[in-house]
């Protein structure tokens, strides 16, 4: 029975952008990795140093031993200093992502400042080490050839340096992300554990129990559908599964639950179940309806010889699937607190749908308590 | 053949309440009088139809069966008791040798029961002591009061003042004003020392009720409550009193 969106029992849809704009981020620069990166450069020089003061040597020049040293570490120095641009880039545009216009906007850009503006900070400092040593001037060739050559060794460099950036955020991201799997399949068990518990509460069996144990001595049918009712329960509640099941599956515990609830509580339950049809597969948190249900009943077991009606609805509503459990006992306090079971269901929620996965409670205009719970229909993290 | 015991159930299951009828209807020597399925409910039918034998389940709404027994002013009548499944009663029976019946049992579990509360009803004993030592040691999570004619649970949190009132306790609630037929002495006794304390020989304070403490004659002090007056805080419980308002904040 689909409902209308704006529906008092309708939840609204929310909205989902595939695309979202991330804001502009000026990455925040720490002095640990910074000393780290220096010393890295510093020994990329230092190496390049080595090789051309050897192949100088080789090629039989005379010439001052610290000169290649200075030229190489310069350049370095130059290439660490505004490493930033090529940082900034990357934390905003890590990857194309199918968006390559953006990704050229950034990355264009910051290239090309990368190379223009080296040679001047290089220059400077091999002028003032020359003046500071006594070397005499510096001659550094026509420009001419000089610039493209140092545009397109930075063109490299920049593409090195940010692919370098880009390999460690993925690898900081993709263990971030293998953590939060870990955890999130240690918290599944963990809300499994607790399912598992509360399914083999003793309060109920030892009632079930008792309830069949009365029920014996007036209907041997009755007796009979019991003692199915609690097997099929006692088999839910044992059985390792998943936290998510198919409805129909929930709805089978449900109606053995009932049984006994209707068994124990006789007139003074009335219970109205309305489930859509072609629904049954629509994974569903475990004992997610039963859990609402034995809420409604505990919740309003203290008021005195009044009836409770229960009225539980399952329906879709576009891509969701909707369950919905109302009674008209005495409602949520203030503060609509929530005890474990519900807590519990949260948490399933949000571990297997994240965003998707919706519990809502309130106290309806008219009375009693409602809690609405929704659900993407065909589609989970677990 | 003599009378045969007047015997009254209470239990809020229908089903466990039919059962207890067709086992009693086997013995002649007691004869059910009345069925209840709430606490309060107990309560009228006790009154109205004098029971001598109660089958008491612990667990219902309204009241629970140590309350229901609680709150009976007039004698008690022998008690069976039925739980299936709490722990803090069974501590309680457990402590005090009380007699009690676990559910689901079966007839030859309840005939025992039955034959033992039949010999007590013959040699014509009252109330049991162990039954009273029991109740008067229980905890408290609320109080059954009397308004008007009516039973109704009062939850501690919502009692703000206890004092003594000759043979009585006069409780101060936000809900109003109620007399009980206890002793201060005992109450104390059964109050959650970190919400309430003594101030006084006749008064007991929910220390959160409590506004100031304002300076009055010989070491004695005058608390200001919320909604419920003023109260004299006396030298000898000042310290006791001090150290859990302290603690409260």
């Amino acid at each position: 029975m689909p409902a209308p969106r704006d529906h008092a029992w309708g939840p609204s849809r929310p909205t989902v952008d595939t695309h979202p704009s991330i804001p502009w981020q000026w990455p925040r620069l720490r002095w640990k990795p910074l000393l780290s990166l220096l010393l890295l450069f510093t020994f990329i020089g230092l190496w390049q140093g080595n090789t051309m003061y050897l192949t100088m040597l080789g090629n039989g020049d005379h010439i001052q031993w610290g000169k290649p040293y200075l030229w190489e570490l310069s350049g370095n120095l130059a290439g660490f200093l505004l490493g930033y641009l090529p940082y900034t880039a990357v934390v905003n545009a890590p990857r194309p992502a199918g968006r390559w216009g953006r990704f050229l906007l950034i990355h264009g850009p910051a290239c090309l400042l990368f190379a223009v503006l080296s040679p001047p900070i290089f220059l400077a400092m091999r002028h003032g080490v020359y003046a500071l040593l006594g070397w005499g001037p510096y001659h550094y060739g026509p420009l001419g050839f000089r610039l493209p050559m140092e545009w397109q060794k930075n063109l490299i460099a920049y593409i090195i340096v940010a692919g370098g950036y880009a390999f460690y955020f993925h690898l900081k991201e993709s263990r971030r992300k293998a953590l939060r799997e870990a955890e999130l399949v240690a918290r599944l068990q963990e809300a499994r554990l607790q399912a598992l518990s509360a399914q083999l509460d003793p309060h109920f069996l030892f009632n079930a129990l008792n309830t069949i144990s009365s029920v014996m001595y007036e209907s041997l049918e009755r007796t009979d559908r019991l003692l199915a009712s609690l097997g099929q329960m006692l088999r839910d509640g044992l059985e390792n599964g998943a936290a998510l099941w198919p409805l129909e599956r929930e709805l089978a515990h449900l109606d053995a639950f009932l049984d006994f609830a209707l068994a124990r509580f006789g007139a003074r339950l009335q219970v109205k179940l309305d489930v859509e049809g072609g629904l049954s597969t629509v994974p569903v948190p475990r004992f997610c309806l039963q859990r609402l249900a034995e809420n409604a009943i505990k919740h309003n077991q203290d008021r005195v010889g009044q009836t409770l009606s229960l009225e539980i609805r399952v329906f879709r509503q576009g891509d969701r699937l909707c369950l919905v459990v109302r009674d008209d006992g005495v409602g949520f306090g203030d503060g609509l607190d929530e005890g474990i079971g519900l807590r519990n269901l949260r948490e399933t929620l949000a571990l297997c749908h994240g965003d998707f996965g919706k519990l809502d409670l309130r106290n309806p205009p008219g009375g009693g308590a409602l809690v609405s719970l929704e659900v993407p229909v065909g589609f989970t993290h677990a | 053949m003599p009378e045969p015991f007047r015997v009254l159930i209470v239990d809020d299951e229908a089903p466990a309440r039919s059962k207890l009828e067709r086992f009693l209807a086997e013995d002649e020597r007691f004869a059910v009088v009345g069925q209840a399925a709430d606490g309060l409910e107990a309560l009228d039918r006790v009154r109205e139809l004098g029971p001598e034998l109660l089958i008491l389940d612990i667990q219902m709404p309204g009241l629970t069966g140590f309350e229901v027994l609680e709150s009976l002013e007039v004698s008690r009548p022998q008690v069976i008791f039925a739980t299936a499944y709490d722990q803090f009663a069974l501590q309680a029976f457990e402590a005090h040798a009380l007699d009690y019946l676990l559910k689901p049992y079966d007839q030859a579990r309840f005939k025992r029961a039955l034959d033992k509360a039949w010999a007590q009803l013959q040699a014509g004993r009252g109330q049991n002591g162990a039954l009273q030592s029991m109740l008067s040691q229980r905890p408290l999570d609320r109080l059954v009061v009397k308004d008007g004619d009516r039973w109704i649970p009062l939850p501690l949190r919502l009692i703000k003042r206890l004092s003594a009132e000759g043979k009585q306790v006069r409780i101060h609630a936000e809900s109003g004003e109620f007399l009980v037929r206890r002793s201060l002495q005992e109450l104390e006794g059964r109050l959650d020392p970190r919400r309430f304390a003594r101030v006084h020989r006749g008064e007991i304070v929910a220390l959160e009720a409590v506004l100031q403490m304002e300076p009055w004659d010989h070491g004695d002090a005058l608390l200001i409550l919320k909604g419920a007056g003023k109260v004299v805080l006396s030298r000898t419980y000042r310290k006791g009193f001090l150290e859990r308002w302290g603690m409260e904040g």
